[in-house]
């Protein structure tokens, strides 16, 4: 019956046409799943799908490194419990191994089970979004919607999948909840779900409008449904639409940080930085702990608004609850640099770097902070460091060059600097910078002047070159002078 | 070719063809001097819908008569479509002519930018029926200064999504060469959202530097001062954006202004580079002696620094203490041998000292 109207659905419509891949599938089982999709039989359709991924396991098509994640996608929930729990054994902090005891828990009914296998992941700072995802379905199977709009809300802050078994337990999820009778049927958390599908096919949108405004009528939930209205209207291109619909959600719940940081979102888009703040600031203020949150408003004090004794504030009360928080580190030691205390910064960005010693952003800091205080052949070898790991990254070339200078060490720093735009960089300042070495450092007059003729050429009107430009046209006049 | 009853193309359908894409062309042409140099005038709210419908059926008149020359002898249908195609051309005309009008009234005014902050009332685009491109749109404005007067001006494309409801814009007004004022542009008014922020967040460095700028790129060198020394009193450990700035003053020929912002970054720690810029400062704006002070404190305080040496040196030179800056030059091209400017100072001053009598 579901497949007919499939049929039926396709003839009179044709496939919506950014419907995402993992709906469109070329088995039988795939083709029955996406017309019983097509239908509206989301569960029907999951169950479909996940045959079309059993067959195309057994097939060895599609199988990735993860063995548990291979047995459960060809079928056998015995075999991925068995692979899952050994390799839980070894690394209890295994986030793909409870990822998969959790889905076959899912399948078996056991919701509950599920929850407690998903547990130790979801107390872990870093908030993977498939544990949230599969933890607020199960929370939904149990008939709870209230953890499962809140954890939903809290894996849709940011999106990253690549489990394909995933999707389907939302997908099924979705349809045992809208088959249920009317009065029953928990309208809220459907419209986040399908909040959620919109994601892998638009017109998921309307459906979620429709339930969000079933669910503001009855009273459930309206905060998050007034939310979830505001999202995907702004996802359908009607900014103003979406703000007003995030506002209705502020009134209904004055801290529901999700709703204050879209509308914060949405107030950055339209140039209105008081009311970002203010939104932000109350975001923060109804999470403190929340290292989305304290993120989120520490990036607008800082770089948005320059409110660096308010960040301090923010930033050193995130590295007290968790003083191994390599990003807080950094953002504490960024802001006690622009302080101008060099000495405390260096101190927090040496801890954050060591924590991370990959990220450039914290290198590129520290190696400032060491300028700062004079420590410039510790800034040079920082950089150089940088370079001999990143030999064709022009950024890294470029800072070495600015530490040289402060090194004094100017005729290498024209050379770094050349080589950095042979590699592409585009920064006018650095350009501008390599035009006032050639005229302080190596004193090439004519091969600055010319730096900044091309320089003024690109944007006219730089307040450095119109002022240098005279001072080495007056040095090429005394060398003629001297020459003669 | 000839013209003939049933030919493929002829000078007929050319002459048409070319007619109708003049016409276009100078259509669109006027439609985009309106959204360039456009005037606050109800007039063109007027006219634009009728100029769009009088091109669209001019277009179509056009094509009628010629089908209806090519088949039979003039009638009263044929003469009603005349008319027709008159009228239409005419405002068509109107349009264009008007267009020209403000183009030229655009293009030759040299006069100077008046800002009228203004508040953004409503914004309205129209919507295409078929789909494609919107043909304008429009944005209403309140003047800040005569709260009473709304007026109503024309959006570019760019500028559609640029603006909303309650903003703070500033309309930077032109007089015209034939005296009809036009708007030379629309901009967000940094200076009320600098100030709303710092209301809000009295320590936002960033409102205080956007603040700083607006005033110094419109010319308001002692407010865009005022506003350095707020910014400084609040973050006095940020000597960079001091020394930056008073070269933006030095550029200017604002000196004053540059040792206005230095001085109280004097009674810190002493730095060489704070203490070069207000020596340099002080040396432009005509207090040379005091200027020497500063920059003889630079070069103590970094004696390997070649600039502070130079400005030193000119200075001294300046001020007529011609063996010190000598001197000083001559420590100078210890630093950067060869240098061409001070190679010539110091023959120059040499020279000086050995024609002066004993």
């Amino acid at each position: 019956m579901g497949a007919a109207l499939g049929i039926g659905a396709v003839a009179l419509f044709g496939l919506p046409g950014d419907l995402d891949h993992r709906f469109v599938r070329g088995s039988l089982p795939g083709v029955r799943g996406l017309l019983l999709y097509l239908a509206t039989d989301y569960a029907g359709a999951a169950r479909a799908y996940r045959e079309d991924l059993r067959r195309s396991a057994l097939g060895g098509e599609g199988l990735g490194t993860d063995p548990a994640l291979s047995a459960l996608l060809a079928g056998s929930l015995s075999g991925a419990e068995s692979i899952a729990r050994g390799a839980l054994a070894v690394d209890p902090a295994s986030v793909p191994a409870r990822l998969t005891l959790a889905e076959v828990a899912l399948q078996r009914g056991e919701p509950r089970e599920a929850l407690a296998l998903l547990q130790p992941a979801l107390e872990g700072r870093r908030q993977h979004f498939e544990v949230l995802l599969l933890a607020a379905v199960a929370h939904a199977r149990l008939g709870e919607p209230d953890p499962a709009i809140d954890l939903l809300n809290r894996a849709l802050r940011g999106y990253e999948t690549e489990r394909p078994t995933s999707l389907l337990q939302a997908l099924e999820v979705t349809g045992e909840l809208s088959r249920r009778p009317g009065p029953s049927r928990p309208v809220a958390l459907l419209a986040h779900l399908h909040r959620y599908l919109r994601i892998f096919d638009s017109s998921h949108g309307r459906v979620a409008v429709r339930r969000a405004k079933e669910a503001i009528a009855r009273g459930d939930h309206p905060a998050d449904a007034y939310l979830t209205l505001g999202i995907v209207y702004d996802k359908q291109g009607y900014p103003d639409d979406a703000l007003a619909a995030l506002l209705q959600a502020v009134d209904h719940d004055g801290r529901h940080p999700e709703a204050l940081r879209w509308a914060a979102i949405l107030y950055r888009r339209r140039g209105d930085l008081v009311s970002e703040y203010q939104m932000t600031k109350r975001a923060y203020e109804a999470a403190p702990t929340d290292p989305f949150y304290i993120g989120y408003f520490g990036e607008v004090l800082i770089d948005r608004l320059g409110d660096l004794h308010q960040a301090r504030t923010v930033w050193a009360s995130a590295v007290h609850e968790a003083p191994d928080n390599g990003f807080a580190l950094e953002q504490l030691g960024r802001v006690e640099r622009f302080l101008g205390n060099d000495a405390r910064a260096i101190e927090l960005l040496e801890t954050a770097f060591r924590l991370d010693p990959s990220r450039s952003i914290t290198r590129w800091h520290l190696g400032y902070a060491l300028i700062g205080v004079g420590r410039t052949d510790d800034a040079v070898r920082l950089f150089q460091e940088w370079v001999a790991q990143a030999a064709d990254n022009p950024t890294a070339h470029t800072n070495l060059a600015y530490a040289y200078v402060h090194a004094r060490r100017g005729r290498e720093a024209i050379a770094e600097l050349e080589k950095a735009f042979r590699l592409g960089e585009r920064s006018l300042d650095s350009y501008e910078y390599l035009c006032e070495l050639y005229f302080y450092e190596a004193i090439e007059l004519q091969r600055s002047a010319e730096c900044f003729r091309q320089l003024l050429w690109w944007q006219p009107g730089r307040p450095r070159a119109l002022q240098l430009l005279p001072e080495i046209q007056k040095n090429l006049a005394f060398a003629a002078v001297r020459g003669r | 070719m000839t013209e003939t009853r049933g030919g493929v193309l002829t000078w007929g359908w050319v002459a048409v063809v070319l007619k109708h894409g003049l016409v276009s062309g100078l259509a669109c042409w006027a439609l985009w001097v309106q959204m360039v140099y456009r005037v606050p005038s109800q007039l063109l709210f007027v006219l634009l819908p009728w100029a769009g419908a009088a091109t669209t059926a001019l277009s179509l008149v056009l094509l009628i008569n010629h089908v209806l020359d090519t088949v039979g002898p003039p009638g009263p249908v044929r003469q009603t479509l005349r008319r027709l195609e008159w009228s239409a051309s005419m405002v068509v005309r109107v349009f264009i002519y008007y267009s020209l009008l403000l183009f030229a009234n655009a293009k030759l005014d040299a006069g100077k930018t008046t800002d009228r902050p203004s508040e953004v009332r409503a914004i309205r685009a129209v919507r295409p029926v078929l789909g494609g491109l919107a043909p304008y749109g429009w944005i209403t404005l309140r003047s800040r200064e005569d709260g009473a007067r709304s007026v109503r001006l024309v959006l570019r494309p760019d500028e559609r999504d640029r603006f909303w409801v309650g903003e703070a814009v500033v309309v930077e007004q032109r007089a015209g060469r034939l005296r009809i004022p036009w708007i030379a542009g629309i901009v967000a008014d940094r200076e009320r959202q600098s100030r709303a922020i710092l209301e809000v967040v009295p320590e936002a460095a960033q409102a205080w530097k956007d603040l700083v700028d607006y005033y110094r790129e419109r010319g308001r060198y002692a407010v865009a001062a005022d506003a350095a020394l707020g910014y400084l009193a609040i973050y006095p450990g940020d000597w960079l954006f001091a020394i930056q700035l008073a070269d933006h003053f030095d550029v200017a020929e604002q000196p004053g202004e540059g040792v206005r912002i230095l001085e109280p970054l004097t009674q810190q720690a002493p730095r060489a580079s704070v203490a070069k810029s207000y020596g340099l400062a002080l040396a432009r704006s005509g207090r040379k002696a005091d200027g020497a002070h500063w920059l003889e404190e630079s070069v103590r305080l970094d004696p390997a620094d070649f600039w502070g040496h130079y400005h030193l040196g000119n200075t001294l030179r300046d001020l007529g203490r011609v063996n010190q800056a000598i001197s000083v030059y001559e420590r100078a091209l210890t630093l950067k041998p060869g240098f061409p400017e001070i190679e010539v100072e110091l023959g120059l001053l040499r020279k000086a000292v050995l024609r002066k009598p004993a």
